[in-house]
């Protein structure tokens, strides 16, 4: 199924409202100030009421030396004095910078590296590396090969590198499984979209999806996240790919034109784009976990904003069972999402990187900040 | 071996913004006759050197610059409140990110940069992995900055107040030289039943350093202690700590009047119990109501227990001139530092403070480019003291020239961070604040900047193309393209070839791609051909590829029809490289071959005419392309010629049936 040529609809009635700020909603509960940080991502809870909910790690780059830390916050006490720091739980020196970050539900934590390799670490019971796949992505010549993404379902690990291959892994073989030469241009983000299927997206702004029984090395279909723009046809770098953790045939993406783009599988003629808002590229875009009708992304232009997509008689709620069958497939024809500003932008750095949990929003920053945000329940 | 004729000299040549390479070169001596360059160069290897600081190595001046930077963008992007109160219950650090810039005053930023600067000399002192000379070193630095920031803040930001200054001076000087609440503290501590307090030895020169620094409630306190303290010395000395008249710091003229009544009110009273012999019982008592008294023969007892002349100047100001102005301050801080001795062995600090005193500002920002912290402070507080309009007044009344000052500095900054890996965004973002010098700087530094990997291209192409720079733009997506040809890895040397507008690089990479094809008939770049728009047209090469790639597309979609309409038209469009017309005639003889009925006889006419042309051109020009054409073909020339005749006899055939 080649999905090249799709229409889009443009909601431009939604960009053009500027966003609201989330200033009384959203509560700034935990700051930090120093390296520089690639990726932030939450530490899944061992259990439903385990007390490490507000356990996250973050990885830096483009430093001298550069770390993966574990950082825990307080999600139940409420911070009114301004200043809060964070508790650094513990530090691990890296060699290389980090280009992206998943942590498994059991607690697996992958590393893509500047490099082109992959580095799994383990979070419990205390952080620490595992194990290593050396030069999983690789060039011959001055330009480094980076590992740009990589996702984890289960045992299996994909990984998409700048030579261009998506490279299946198994969490128990040091040897890599299966390796496809997924695209002559660099892969930039891939995850998976069912078991053995996953989703590639290149620096051409080419979404391809892969089969990975198949032994052809050919895409099963292809999505373009390619427009015109004025006289010029314009190829986003396809950064940021996620799947809904519920409603598989949902699929997010964030382009470098500052666009994030929500895919319907079943009709992916007609995706939808939340446009001109960003006004740099969009570097990550999630579903939130939990407020399953809730988008976030955030931006090289130093933006980070949460789209709420419910309808607008039911607000967004915490109950991860409410029905947003309606809400997703009406947003942006019957209904508009609801744009938040989680943070003041007050520089035009990049936001690098978001992560979602509970109640909770971890946003890094450059040249080095770290942000802790708590929803305010009214 | 080093031919004895020469000799080694080490070289350094510039190689842009914030960078040098250093090589060793041989000189030839003048006898020798080898002048070859090979000669010239007498190392291998070369070396990058770039100035260092304090901001790559140090975590907690990383901190310190990203804070500071974060609040000097506020300073530039938002106008802010002028007559704003400054003593309104705000955290200058960390909450600045919440807080509305439009309620921001320049007090309220320096204290931001003062607040970052404290975090930084506690960070330093509690890191104790790093070298311990080094960090007292710095720590010492970032503490002496805070100093000065404090004291430009009082007498340069904090407009409200200008006219009462010592209750302000005597804050300062608490903050800073705080030994004496220590000595108390440890003095009321250690007191126990067996001694009376007076006998610990640090007693009264913790009295006298609390009177001293203006703490006289303390200093009350502490002497309440004292087991004779119903004497009449001592409890006439508490009596006078108490009445003692407070200026208060903010408030009008008519504060400043009604206090002078009542510390004239005040001093007689010191005096007449001077007078009285109150104090002749105890000596410590008869010194300190001397202090008070702003007696002279206090002077000694003030420098005696004064560590630096400006501590010295504090207490003076507070017994001798308590509604000093502040225009006096320079004359009485020339003076404490005589008194000091101090006048040839001024250190960077004091020259700084005595030139705030002297209101003297443009030596201030001289003095602060000597502290070894990469012109972090003299950046900061020459934008602090332009924003609040002051630095026209120290260099005549021309603002151009103040303008200018903080542009170069903000570009001696800006270029010193751009030139690392770790800050050098931060860096270019500094940069922009620096006017059309500044975005030309970013320029040069964008396109100097070789990209290591191709996230850092993307980074630096969205730098550029955020602040238009168009021919930086293309730099770097010509470098990264050229890097990727070298690589051999054509479909990104395509890509970002055309992402850079660099239409004959584009043209070689199609080029390159067709001549690999021809070879091997491999195809390695089909999936990023389809979308390319009209980026296309440009070259002849890549309209040719792209056409191509629509034949092989269409042909394997089960299109044949429009595949070889396509076909016929690349072979008869004369717009195919002669290298690759036999692989065009193959894949003709091919379509013939299998779907025979969407070709005309006139179309498998002009096909054949082509491979004639291809032949004679080659047997008669001898082109290296057009004999290598033909060597491709022999072998299958042949066949060709045959499918092509059996093709056209049966297209003919077909066409008079349909007739």
């Amino acid at each position: 199924m080649m999905l090249s040529e799709v229409e889009r609809l443009n909601l431009n009635n939604v960009s053009s409202r500027m966003p609201q700020h989330g200033g009384k909603s959203w509560k700034k509960i935990g700051f930090h100030s120093g390296k520089k940080t690639s990726k932030v991502r939450f530490v899944p809870s061992k259990t439903k009421h385990d007390n490490d909910v507000g356990v996250f790690l973050s990885a830096t780059y483009e430093e001298e030396k550069n770390e993966l830390c574990m950082w825990s916050v307080d999600p139940m006490a409420q911070f009114e004095e301004s200043g809060e720091k964070l508790n650094l739980k513990c530090s691990l020196n890296c060699e290389f910078d980090c280009v992206d970050m998943k942590i498994s539900d059991s607690g697996r934590v992958f590393l893509c590296w500047s490099d082109g390799s992959c580095g799994m670490f383990t979070v419990y019971p205390t952080l620490q590396p595992s194990f290593t796949w050396q030069n999983l992505h690789r060039s011959g010549g001055q330009l480094h090969c980076a590992c740009r993404g990589v996702d984890v379902m289960g045992e299996d690990v994909v990984t998409v590198g700048d030579d261009g291959k998506l490279i299946l892994l198994n969490s128990y073989n040091q040897t890599p499984v299966k390796s496809i030469d997924a695209s002559s241009v660099g892969l930039t983000s891939v995850c998976f979209s069912k078991h053995n299927e996953v989703v590639t997206g290149n620096s051409r702004g080419q979404i391809a999806f892969w089969d990975l029984r198949n032994e052809g090395g050919k895409p099963t279909g292809v999505l373009c996240l390619s427009r015109l723009r004025g006289e010029k046809t314009v190829h986003p770098t396809a950064n940021s790919l996620e799947k809904h953790p519920t409603r598989t045939h949902l699929l997010l993406s964030g382009g470098s034109d500052g666009c994030v783009t929500l895919w319907d599988l079943r009709n992916a003629k007609f995706p939808v784009e939340f446009e001109r808002t960003h006004t740099g590229p969009v570097l990550e875009a999630h579903f939130h976990p939990e407020m399953q009708e809730c988008i976030v992304s955030c931006s090289s232009s130093g933006d980070a904003f949460l789209w709420d997509c419910s309808l607008p008689s039911t607000p967004s709620t915490f109950n991860p069972v409410a029905n947003d069958q309606d809400a997703w497939s009406s947003v942006g024809r019957a209904h508009h999402p609801q744009v938040t500003t989680l943070l003041p932008k007050v520089t035009e750095t990049s936001v690098t990187s978001l992560a979602l949990s509970h109640n909770m929003i971890v946003c890094s920053k450059d040249p080095g900040f770290l942000f802790v945000y708590k929803k305010q329940l009214n | 071996m080093m031919p004895s004729a020469m000799r080694e000299r080490t070289v350094a040549r510039f190689c842009g913004l914030g960078r040098l390479t250093s090589h060793k070169t041989r000189v030839p001596r003048p006898d020798d006759d080898s002048r070859s360059s090979s000669a010239l160069f007498g190392s291998d290897r070369v070396t990058y050197i770039r100035e260092d600081s304090i901001f790559f190595n140090h975590q907690a001046a990383r901190t310190l610059l990203n804070n500071s930077y974060v609040v000097f963008s506020i300073l530039q992007n938002h106008k802010l409140a002028k007559n704003r109160n400054a003593d309104t219950n705000f955290d200058p650090g960390y909450e600045i990110f919440d807080v509305d810039p439009a309620d921001l005053s320049l007090v309220h930023v320096s204290r931001a940069y003062r607040r970052f600067l404290r975090d930084c000399t506690a960070e330093l002192l509690k890191n104790k992995d790093t070298n311990k000379m080094e960090t007292l070193h710095l720590s010492s630095i970032f503490f002496s900055l805070e100093l000065i920031f404090h004291l430009a803040e009082i007498l340069n930001l904090d407009h409200s107040q200008t006219s009462h200054m010592v209750p302000k001076l005597q804050e300062w000087i608490q903050y800073y030289f705080n030994e004496s609440s220590d000595l108390a503290d440890s003095v009321i501590k250690s007191r126990d039943d067996k001694s009376p307090v007076e006998c610990n030895p640090d007693f009264w020169p913790a009295v006298t350093g609390l009177i001293m620094t203006a703490q006289c409630k303390e200093a009350r306190r502490l002497l309440g202690l004292h087991s004779k303290k119903e004497t009449p010395a001592i409890r006439t000395l508490r009596q006078l700590l108490h009445s003692k008249p407070e200026l208060q710091s903010s408030g009008g003229a008519s504060v400043a009047i009604n206090f002078s009544v009542q510390w004239e009110a005040w001093l007689k009273e010191v005096r007449n119990q001077l007078i009285s012999g109150v104090f002749s019982t105890n000596q410590h008592c008869l010194e300190l109501a001397e202090l008070l008294a702003g007696d002279n023969k206090a002077e000694k007892l003030v420098y005696e227990n004064s560590e630096t002349w400006y501590k010295f100047l504090v207490t003076y100001v507070s017994y001798w001139k308590p509604t000093v102005e502040s225009f006096r301050l320079g004359e009485i801080a020339r003076k404490s530092m005589e008194r000091f001795g101090m006048d040839s062995q001024m250190k960077a600090v004091d020259k700084i403070l005595l030139a705030l005193f002297e209101s003297d500002l443009y030596q201030v920002i001289e003095s602060l480019q000597e502290f070894a912290e990469s012109g972090w402070a003299s950046l900061h507080m020459t934008d602090l003291l332009y924003h609040a309009g002051l630095l026209s007044n120290v260099v005549g009344q021309d603002n151009k020239i103040a303008e200018n000052l903080r542009t170069d500095l903000i570009i001696q900054f800006g270029t010193l961070l751009a030139a690392n890996d770790c800050v050098w965004r931060t860096g270019l973002s500094y940069l922009d604040f620096a006017g059309s010098q500044g975005v030309g700087h970013i320029n040069l530094i964008l396109q100097s900047r070789g990209p290591k990997s191709a996230k850092d291209a993307e980074i630096l192409l969205y730098e550029a193309g955020k602040r238009n720079l168009v021919k930086a733009e293309r730099t770097i997506c010509s470098v990264v393209s050229r890097q990727y040809l070298m690589e051999k890895r054509l479909g990104s040397a395509l890509m970002w070839a055309i992402k850079g507008e660099n239409h004959s690089l584009a043209s070689s990479v199609a080029e390159l791609v067709l001549r690999e094809m021809a070879v091997n008939d491999e195809y390695s770049i089909s999936d990023v051909l389809p979308d390319l728009g009209t980026s296309i047209i440009s070259s002849g090469h890549l309209v040719f590829l792209v056409k191509y790639n629509e034949y092989l597309t269409k042909y394997h979609d089960g299109n044949r029809k429009e595949a070889v309409n396509i076909l016929i038209d690349l072979i008869t469009s004369g717009l195919a490289p002669p290298y690759f017309i036999p692989v065009l005639l193959k894949k003709s003889a091919q379509a013939a071959k299998e779907a025979v009925k969407e070709f005309n006889s006139t179309d498998l006419s002009n096909i054949l005419g082509v491979l004639e042309e291809l032949v004679v051109t080659a047997h008669i020009n001898g082109t290296k392309d057009a004999n290598s054409a033909v060597a491709c073909l022999e072998g299958s020339e042949r066949e060709i010629r045959e499918v092509l005749a059996q093709s056209i006899c049966q297209a003919e055939i077909a066409e008079l049936a349909k007739m």
